[in-house]
């Protein structure tokens, strides 16, 4: 009989020492540590997590991040002007005009689209 | 003398076309008071068989969210080379903006047709809010919309 519970007691102990890291790493998925390599955390995509640091920095329903889109106007590659083009909504120019949220705006040469009249430069006013 | 004649006749005929080919339009728009952020409005022109010819202005602070003018970014395809030159600052709520641009004659009374989008973000878009067709006979005359916009016209 007392050999018989050392045995049990033996294979309980056996058991739970298996048992807990399994136990552990499934414990709290929440608290699972994801490596970021080098140049994950700026959308680009990398192995398995690469989604988790491709979304938009905004909560604009988790639109990807479109470098050219959505930095245009910086210069290199950015042709378009596009006013206030920037990651902040209260920043303030960029591209045509000063961009004030009120106040006179003055554009640049517009498209050669054939709606425009020759050398004109429109002008918007927001009151 | 007579060559002098003659080249001033024909610069004369050569700039003409351009002077007399364009007209100042002023558009003004109106906002209601929706009470959210400043609204992204996309003005562009259809021609009558509503195939998309230009824009004419565009009032958005971020490009990011240029895409959430929907009609507009189908029927540019999103060429953001469409509107350089043209962008200015988004509208607050409730705000008036006044576009002065000079606009080719050959766009009023041609069954060409004006389209406004409007967007705000976190709020529903509004695409093709305003459609009019550009005609002389309709400047001055204020439209509304069935969104953001309380009411627009263009004068000439």
């Amino acid at each position: 009989m007392k050999l018989l519970l050392t045995g049990g007691a033996v294979a309980l102990a056996l058991g739970a020492a298996l048992a807990a890291p399994m136990l552990a790493q499934d414990a709290s998925p929440d608290e699972r540590v994801i490596p970021v390599r080098q140049g994950e955390a700026h959308g680009e995509r990398h192995g398995a997590f690469g989604w988790l640091f491709g979304q938009d920095d905004d909560d604009h329903g988790g639109r990807d991040h479109d470098h050219n889109r959505d930095h245009a106007g910086r210069g290199g590659d950015h042709e378009h002007r596009a006013c206030g083009d920037d990651d902040d909504d209260e920043r303030g120019a960029r591209g045509s005009g000063s961009c004030e949220q009120r106040g006179m705006q003055n554009g640049g040469p517009p498209p050669d689209n054939g709606l425009f009249g020759k050398g004109m430069t429109p002008k918007a006013q927001v009151n | 003398m007579r060559p002098l004649l003659a080249t001033l006749a024909l610069t004369t005929a050569l700039t003409a076309p351009s002077l007399a080919g364009a007209t100042e339009v002023t558009l003004k728009t109106q906002l209601r008071n929706y009470g959210g952020k400043p609204a992204f409005l996309a003005y562009y022109v259809t021609d009558q068989t509503g195939a998309y010819v230009g824009t004419l202005w565009m009032a958005a602070s971020k490009a990011r969210y240029i895409p959430d003018l929907t009609d507009w970014y189908r029927y540019s395809g999103g060429d953001m080379n469409e509107i350089s030159g043209i962008t200015g600052a988004s509208v607050g709520s409730g705000r008036t903006l006044t576009v002065t641009l000079d606009l080719a004659d050959t766009l009023f009374d041609a069954g060409y047709t004006l389209h406004i989008d409007a967007a705000v973000e976190h709020y529903p878009a509004s695409p093709s809010e305003i459609v009019l067709p550009l005609t002389r006979e309709g400047a001055s005359k204020p439209v509304s919309g069935r969104g953001y916009i309380e009411s627009f016209s263009y004068a000439m």
